[in-house]
């Protein structure tokens, strides 16, 4: 295990920049003059991890792993639709659940590709969603026959879910410029 | 453009533990001595470093008990410096109570 965690460090080293390989290697160095092996391990396993925190931070960056684990999220709403639509026998319900899924498949493809336009769908698809919720609690819509209170939970939580996604767009654009400053 | 930024607790930490240590700690002492773990502390001794807060020197075993390690030592600037964050966390006695990153 000593050797692995040293081999590891080696190559983070390799990987980074001199200024972070000299404090590896400090630290690689020192690790030699702990005398218990418990103790040495501890002390390399949290030099591994810093130094693979700042590899990934120098090879994914702050904004690409904010994309990543916004897209994570985004397909696990897909998955978790799609699941659902697959196994309702209810129409209606189906059908909420499905409109739910192209709209979430949007906003995947949308933080991948344009980050931006996805802080305007997340826009609009919430005021939309928010104003249906407000529509199916009158009664100007001849709905009668659908289950409404189910339609107008479908549509808050929508509604309720685009505004995280508009927070995420937004400050992954403000970490790009706040990286470039 | 280097950032003038206030140093966190854990910087303090190590500063406090290396003002006390006249000929200076080896990274394990002062892990032990500071309580932070090793990949929180080396990077900040960089840090330290590159801002000539604290000098390393290499230790070089007299004996053949293993390679030579390096020795974190205080310079003025550090001790100067740290003088004036430690009246600056008087002066201000919620910033000391909470012991917030400064």
């Amino acid at each position: 295990m000593t050797k692995l965690l040293d081999s590891f460090l080696k190559f983070a080293a390799t990987k980074l920049d001199e200024s972070h390989a000299i404090w590896i290697e400090d630290l690689r160095l020192e690790a030699r003059h702990i005398p218990q092996g418990f103790q040495r391990q501890r002390f390399l396993w949290s030099g591994t991890k810093s130094a693979f925190a700042e590899i990934l931070r120098k090879s994914v960056g702050p904004k690409r792993m904010g994309q990543i684990l916004l897209n994570v999220a985004l397909v696990l709403f897909c998955f978790v639709c799609l699941v659902v639509t697959m196994n309702l026998a209810d129409a209606a319900m189906k059908a909420t659940f499905s409109i739910l899924l192209i709209i979430y498949g949007i906003m995947t493809g949308l933080s991948i590709f344009r980050l931006k336009m996805m802080k305007r769908a997340a826009q609009v698809f919430g005021f939309g969603f928010f104003f249906l919720w407000v529509l199916f609690g009158t009664s100007i819509l001849p709905l009668t026959g659908l289950n409404i209170e189910f339609l107008r939970a479908a549509s808050i939580e929508a509604a309720a879910i685009m505004m995280p996604l508009y927070i995420a767009g937004s400050y992954l654009d403000w970490v790009e410029v706040a990286d470039a400053a | 453009m280097t950032r003038s930024r206030k140093p966190s607790n854990a910087t303090m930490r190590i500063l406090n533990c290396l003002v006390g240590n006249v000929d200076g700690l080896h990274g394990y002492g002062l892990m032990q001595d500071s309580g932070l773990a090793s990949g929180t502390l080396y990077p900040i001794l960089k840090r330290l470093s590159d801002r000539g807060w604290l000098v390393k020197k290499w230790d070089t075993p007299s004996d053949d008990s293993g390679p030579p390690r390096r020795i974190y030592k205080l310079t003025d600037l550090g001790r100067k410096n740290l003088e004036g964050l430690r009246q600056e966390q008087m002066a201000d006695p919620i910033q000391l109570k909470q012991g917030r990153r400064v």
